[in-house]
C-alpha cells in the first residue's frame, strides 16, 4: 500500500516538475568592445604665447563636444579583468569670425574662419571586472594610453588657410601633430538594471555587457614636446561620458 | 418606320457624343523648365507659346485631326453637346501620340477665363484636347485632358536680417516676408539680394533659398546698401524689401582668419606633417583592423 501512495505521489508530481523551467545560461564569448563618447574640448593653441592669444581672440572660450569613437580587441581576459588593445577616431570642429583692425586701431570682425581636428589613436587599457564579477558591484574601474595624431584644418572663407611667410614660404592650414593620452574612469554597468533584458541582448546580437562610461583624459599633441609645434592637447584633465559594449 | 431607323444610324455618330477616352495632355511653355505651369508675363505675353504633349490611344485615320481648348478646373472638359470652340487652329492628326507646338499662352488664359495675369492666387485650369474624325465636328470625342497651372501668386517683400561682412564679400540673412493680400506665395519661392555702392554698380547674390545668400565681387572698405526680393516658383518677382542700411556690417574689409592670425603673432606650427607624417596612424589602424578581422573568421 505504501509503495503504491508513494508511486503516486511520484507520478502526480511529475507535471509539475516538468512545468518548472531549468534556466542555465553562459555568457557567449567575448571579443572587445566598442565605445562612443562625447567631451568638451579646447586645444591649448595659446599656451605658446606670452603676449598674445590668437586661438581665444578668434574662437573665444567655448569648448564644442568632441565626438570619439574607440574599437578594441580583448586580449588578455582573466577573472579580475581584461585587456583591451585598439584604436579610435573623433571628431571636433569649432567656428568664429576673422579679425580686422582699422587705421584708428579698432577690431573689427567678419568673415568666417574655422578649425577641425580628427583625433587618430592607438590605444591600450585595462578594465577590473573583478567588483561586477565576484560582487556584482555594478562598478568597473579602468585606465587606458594612447598615441595620437590630430590631423588637424584651419580654415578661411575659400577653404583651407595659407599663409606666406617673409621669405615668400606657404604655410597651408592643415597637418597632423602627434601626442599622448592617459585616461582614469569607470564605468557603471547597466545590466544589473535588468538583467532578463541584458541576456536576451547577449543572445540576440552578443553584446555581453553594456556600461555607461565617465572618465578622465590627461592629453599633450605637440609632437612630443617640439619646439615648431603647436599644443593640441587641452590644458586640463578632459571630462567624457559614454557608452561602452563588451561583446 | 425604315426611313426614321435609317435617319436615325445616320445621326447616331452626332449624338454620340460624351464618348470620351482616358488620354492626356501637358503643356510646357518656352520660358519655364517644368511642365504645367507659366508665369504673369508668360500669361500676359502673346509671343510665349507653348507645346502640348498628348496621349491617346485612338487609331488615327488620314484627315483626322485635334482640336484644343482650354477651361476652368471647375468647369471641366466637355464631354457632350456640341465641340468647344478651339482656342487654337485644328491641328492634323498624325498619331495617337502627338506634340502640337506654338500655342500662345495667353489664348490659353482667355480660353480658360483667366480674368487678369496679375491676379494674387494661382489659377488652375483644364487642357481639353478633343479628336475629330476626318476633321469634322459632328462625331468628336474628347481625346485627352490635363491639368495647367497659371502661376500668378508673387512673394512679399523679404527680410534681411543682419549681414556679416567677409573678405570682398557680404553674407546676408534674408527670410521670407508676411503674406498680404498682394503677395500670397510661399512655396518655392527664391530670393536674389543686391549690394549696392555709394557709386559705381552695384552687385548681385543668389538666388537662393532662404537664409544665407552671398553677394561677392565687392570692394573692401565699402559700405554697400542692401536689397532682397523674392522669386516665386514660375518666377514672379515679389515685392523688395527694405533697405538694409550701410554700415560696418556692410562693408567687407580683409578679415584675417585664425590662421593667419595665429602666424601674424609668431605662431611655431608651420603645418603640413608632424613627426612621422600626417595620419600615420590611420593606415597603421586600417591594417591592425584587417589583421584582427582576417584573425576572427580563421
Amino acid at each position: 500500500m505504501k509503495k503504491v501512495l508513494l508511486a503516486l505521489l511520484l507520478v502526480t508530481a511529475l507535471p509539475a516538475a516538468a512545468q518548472t523551467p531549468v534556466i542555465s545560461w553562459k555568457e557567449s564569448p567575448r571579443w572587445g568592445s566598442f565605445q562612443v563618447t562625447v567631451s568638451p574640448f579646447a586645444p591649448n593653441i595659446d599656451s605658446e604665447f606670452t603676449n598674445a592669444l590668437p586661438y581665444a581672440a578668434i574662437f573665444g572660450t567655448d569648448r564644442p563636444l568632441m565626438v570619439q569613437l574607440q574599437f578594441n580587441k580583448s586580449v588578455w581576459i582573466t577573472e579580475f579583468g581584461t585587456l583591451d588593445v585598439g584604436g579610435g577616431i573623433g571628431y571636433w570642429q569649432i567656428w568664429g569670425q576673422g579679425i580686422y583692425q582699422d587705421s584708428a586701431g579698432n577690431t573689427l570682425r567678419g568673415g568666417t574662419t574655422s578649425l577641425m581636428i580628427l583625433p587618430v589613436q592607438l590605444q591600450a587599457g585595462y578594465r577590473w571586472e573583478w567588483f561586477y564579477e565576484r560582487f556584482s558591484v555594478p562598478f568597473e574601474p579602468y585606465v587606458r594610453g594612447a598615441i595620437i595624431d590630430d590631423i588637424w584644418t584651419a580654415s578661411g572663407q575659400s577653404g583651407t588657410s595659407s599663409w606666406v611667410t617673409s621669405n615668400g614660404t606657404i604655410q597651408r592650414g592643415s597637418g597632423g601633430t602627434f601626442g599622448w593620452s592617459f585616461t582614469v574612469g569607470v564605468g557603471l554597468v547597466l545590466d544589473f538594471i535588468d538583467t532578463t533584458l541584458s541576456r536576451q541582448m547577449d543572445y540576440d546580437i552578443g553584446i555581453n555587457r553594456t556600461l555607461l562610461v565617465f572618465d578622465f583624459t590627461r592629453s599633450s599633441v605637440n609632437n612630443f614636446g617640439s619646439s615648431k609645434s603647436w599644443q593640441l592637447g587641452p590644458s586640463y584633465w578632459a571630462w567624457s561620458v559614454g557608452l561602452q559594449f563588451v561583446f | 418606320m425604315l426611313r426614321k431607323a435609317t435617319l436615325l444610324l445616320i445621326l447616331l455618330p452626332g449624338l454620340a457624343l460624351g464618348q470620351t477616352t482616358a488620354g492626356t495632355v501637358t503643356a510646357l511653355v518656352t520660358t519655364q523648365s517644368v511642365r504645367g505651369q507659366a508665369n504673369r508675363a508668360d500669361c500676359a505675353s502673346s509671343t510665349t507659346l507653348s507645346t502640348w504633349t498628348l496621349v491617346t490611344s485612338l487609331t488615327i485615320a488620314a484627315g483626322d485631326k485635334w482640336r484644343v481648348a482650354t477651361v476652368a478646373t471647375g468647369t471641366g472638359c466637355t464631354t457632350s453637346g456640341g465641340v468647344p470652340t478651339g482656342i487654337f487652329q485644328d491641328v492634323l492628326a498624325t498619331a495617337a501620340t502627338q506634340a502640337i507646338s506654338s500655342i500662345p499662352v495667353n489664348s490659353m488664359a482667355t480660353g480658360a477665363g483667366v480674368t487678369s495675369c496679375t491676379l494674387a492666387t494661382d489659377q488652375d485650369i483644364n487642357l481639353c484636347v478633343y479628336y475629330l474624325p476626318l476633321g469634322l465636328t459632328t462625331n468628336w470625342q474628347l481625346a485627352a485632358q490635363g491639368t495647367f497651372r497659371f502661376q500668378l501668386a508673387a512673394p512679399p517683400a523679404p527680410v534681411i536680417s543682419g549681414s556679416t561682412p567677409g573678405d570682398s564679400q557680404l553674407s546676408l540673412n534674408v527670410t521670407p516676408g508676411t503674406v498680404t493680400a498682394d503677395y500670397q506665395a510661399t512655396t518655392g519661392v527664391t530670393f536674389t539680394v543686391t549690394c549696392t555702392p555709394p557709386t559705381g554698380t552695384a552687385a548681385t547674390g543668389g538666388p537662393g533659398n532662404a537664409g544665407t545668400i552671398v553677394c561677392s565681387g565687392l570692394t573692401n572698405g565699402v559700405a554697400y546698401k542692401l536689397t532682397a526680393v523674392g522669386s516665386s516658383v514660375a518666377g514672379n518677382p515679389g515685392a523688395t524689401s527694405a533697405v538694409y542700411p550701410a554700415g560696418t556690417d556692410t562693408t567687407p574689409l580683409p578679415f584675417a582668419d585664425f590662421w593667419s592670425t595665429y602666424k601674424a603673432v609668431g605662431g611655431v606650427e608651420t603645418g603640413g606633417c608632424g613627426t612621422g607624417g600626417a595620419g600615420a596612424l590611420a593606415p597603421v589602424l586600417a591594417v591592425l583592423a584587417l589583421l584582427a578581422a582576417r584573425r576572427r573568421r580563421s
